[in-house]
């Protein structure tokens, strides 16, 4: 208990530093007050569609053409995802304290979709499909990304 | 490589060749970029263009997890002494405590003291052409994108009418021509209703 309070003051220590340092990323932030990540994905359906500002960490991001990020916060990630060419994370970005809006989407995928996604996915890398990861339909909460400030 | 018009030739294909040619010498660079960038990107399925990725398996003490996140993580950067600077800490679940470094990341197994170090560097000249592809310096590089999309349509259009007669748009011409339209829209039709 004690070493998730602390590691989440480390955490926000980051957001602290003055918002003039942080790198923007697609549109400008507009919404002032911030969701956490751990309520929208205990409560996916009250959010899903909803626009929502969020903070975190960088905990991951995409590295062949940086169209997603993690965003870690409360011991949870969530993808925030963005079009591909619209915005392009770096590499770099991991690490750092994020602020971030986007539009709350949840989707169901069933079971033969994940087959159809692991061929697709086994076809492109020349592979042959896994399906030990596929164990009933899956539930995918993520935020389509708008914008992004990283410090 | 284009033949200079006769003197005796028509102005306007004058005009047309001098700024093939120009406009040719102008895109050089930006063509050299982008089709060795995109060269790279299409085949980001076998590998990845723009990164370097290592990893490297370490071992310190195990850790406990009761301890203070300030204290756990001094004792971590000691066994470790990452390179670089220190940017945060994160705890993705109650076992594994994660460092990020400018240079990499290291995912500590608390229990255990298993490591696994994750370093990504850009790759060199590759990474820079591969984010002017993608534009991801927006503002004037979109600007400067889009002049460039402009040069090659006039590359294109002035290429055209730089010959004459039977090695001409009228002659041999239209054959290349047409085989360089048929190639992507026959490929378009198969894929679209074919494949």
């Amino acid at each position: 208990m004690r070493l998730r309070h602390a590691l989440t003051v480390l955490i926000l220590l980051p957001a602290c530093v003055h918002a003039a340092d942080a790198k923007k990323y697609g549109k400008p932030l507009t919404l002032k007050e911030e969701v956490k990540v751990s309520e929208i994905l205990a409560n996916p359906d009250q959010y899903a569609g909803k626009k929502v500002r969020v903070k975190g960490l960088v905990t991951d991001v995409c590295e062949e053409r940086g169209c997603w990020i993690k965003i870690g916060a409360d011991k949870q990630e969530i993808m925030f995802k963005v079009e591909d060419g619209v915005i392009a994370f770096p590499v770099s970005a991991k690490g750092g304290a994020v602020v971030a809006e986007g539009t709350v989407s949840k989707r169901v995928l069933t079971v033969e979709q994940q087959k159809a996604m692991c061929e697709k996915e086994a076809k492109a890398l020349n592979k042959k499909a896994d399906y030990s990861k596929v164990a009933g339909p899956k539930t995918i909460v993520r935020i389509e990304g708008l914008g992004a400030e990283i410090l | 490589m284009a033949q200079e018009p006769a003197r005796g030739a028509l102005p306007w294909r004058r005009w047309n060749a001098a700024v093939h040619r120009d406009v040719g010498y102008v895109s050089v660079a930006l063509t050299l970029a982008y089709a060795i960038s995109g060269l790279a990107v299409n085949h980001i399925a076998s590998w990845n263009p723009n990164y370097v990725k290592t990893q490297e398996a370490r071992q310190i003490a195990p850790l406990d997890r009761a301890e203070p996140a300030g204290s756990l993580i001094q004792k971590a950067q000691a066994e470790l002494r990452p390179e670089g600077r220190f940017k945060s800490a994160f705890q993705p679940d109650d076992d594994t405590l994660q460092l990020f470094y400018d240079r990499a990341t290291y995912a500590i197994d608390l229990p255990t003291g298993k490591v696994l170090v994750d370093a990504t560097r850009p790759r060199p000249v590759l990474h820079a052409l591969n984010q002017l592809h993608l534009n991801a310096p927006k503002r004037l590089w979109t600007l400067i994108a889009d002049l460039y999309a402009l040069a090659l349509i006039a590359l294109s259009l002035t290429g055209l009418f730089i010959l004459r007669g039977p090695k001409g748009l009228l002659g041999r011409g239209l054959w290349f021509v047409s085989a360089g339209l048929a190639v992507p829209l026959g490929y378009w039709l198969w894929w679209r209703y074919l494949a």
